[in-house]
């Protein structure tokens, strides 16, 4: 569909603020995660000892992270997600 | 070696930045407070344990799909570019627009612009001040989105019967 198909549709003439509230829609459609099939696949080296990674800067919404099991033929598998600070016997930074 | 990672390994988002934790499980056997010795679960939450080149692995949703492209785009992404017949036949390729004009289509599949349409009519009501005709539009926006979802997954679920379950 056409931004001006669109505008039809919606019996609005300023293009340039349709082309806004498009992106804004475009951005909560991705946000909903249940409509968001498009997803991006980002990876990152784990290093040993380190447990802080960036997020990709273009990330709206989460749809998994998976760790990479090298003694299962190299596959990646889903991991949890939690929500408190757990208790970590090592720990190296307050 | 990473084994076993789906339960050993854990993450907690904290702003824009992800912690990872892994589970280090070892059995220990020790006496017990009747001097049995028993089997105890000695689990500990560590910091990565180890180097694992491409280890970490996100998907998301995010302003670009997983071909790098964005809102909008040169051609229609929901009809194909050949179609002669059953086994002719090709997508679309599709490339950004970054500055686009009324002719530009969306990134969208048809149920999914239907529902920016939505958007747009409760933006416009919005600006407009006719607050109740904004909140229509914005439950018909999710409702389509839902839709759009409901269209991609049929699921058939069949239970088998007991042979002496009395309905």
């Amino acid at each position: 569909m056409t931004i001006l198909e669109i505008m039809e549709r919606a019996n609005t003439r300023d293009t340039k603020l349709v082309i806004a509230w498009i992106k804004d829609a475009f951005n909560a459609i991705q946000s909903t995660q249940r409509a968001g099939g498009k997803a991006r696949i980002k990876k990152a080296n784990i290093q040993k000892g380190v447990r802080e990674y960036n997020l990709p800067n273009d990330l709206i919404s989460i749809k998994s992270v998976s760790i990479l099991d090298t003694d299962d033929d190299n596959k990646y598998k889903k991991i949890r997600r939690i929500i408190d600070d757990p208790i970590v016997t090592e720990d190296t930074n307050p | 070696m990473s084994y076993d990672t789906s339960r050993n390994w854990f993450y907690k988002i904290v702003g824009d930045i992800i912690h990872i934790y892994e589970r280090m499980s070892s059995a220990k056997i020790n006496p017990d407070t009747t001097g049995k010795m028993v089997n105890l679960d000695d689990s500990s939450v560590i910091y990565p344990s180890e180097d694992i080149p491409n280890g970490l692995r996100i998907e998301y949703t995010g302003l670009k799909d997983a071909n790098g492209l964005g809102v909008f785009v040169n051609a229609d992404p929901s009809s194909l570019s050949t179609d002669t017949d059953e086994d002719t036949w090709v997508n679309q390729i599709l490339s950004n627009v970054t500055s686009p004009s009324e002719s530009t289509h969306i990134n969208l599949n048809s149920t999914l612009s239907l529902a920016v349409v939505d958007y747009v009519k409760a933006k416009s009501f919005e600006r407009a001040g006719e607050i109740d005709r904004k909140e229509y539009y914005m439950r018909e926006f999710y409702k389509k989105l839902s839709d759009n979802e409901s269209n991609n997954r049929n699921v058939s679920m069949s239970m088998p019967v007991g042979i002496f379950s009395v309905r």
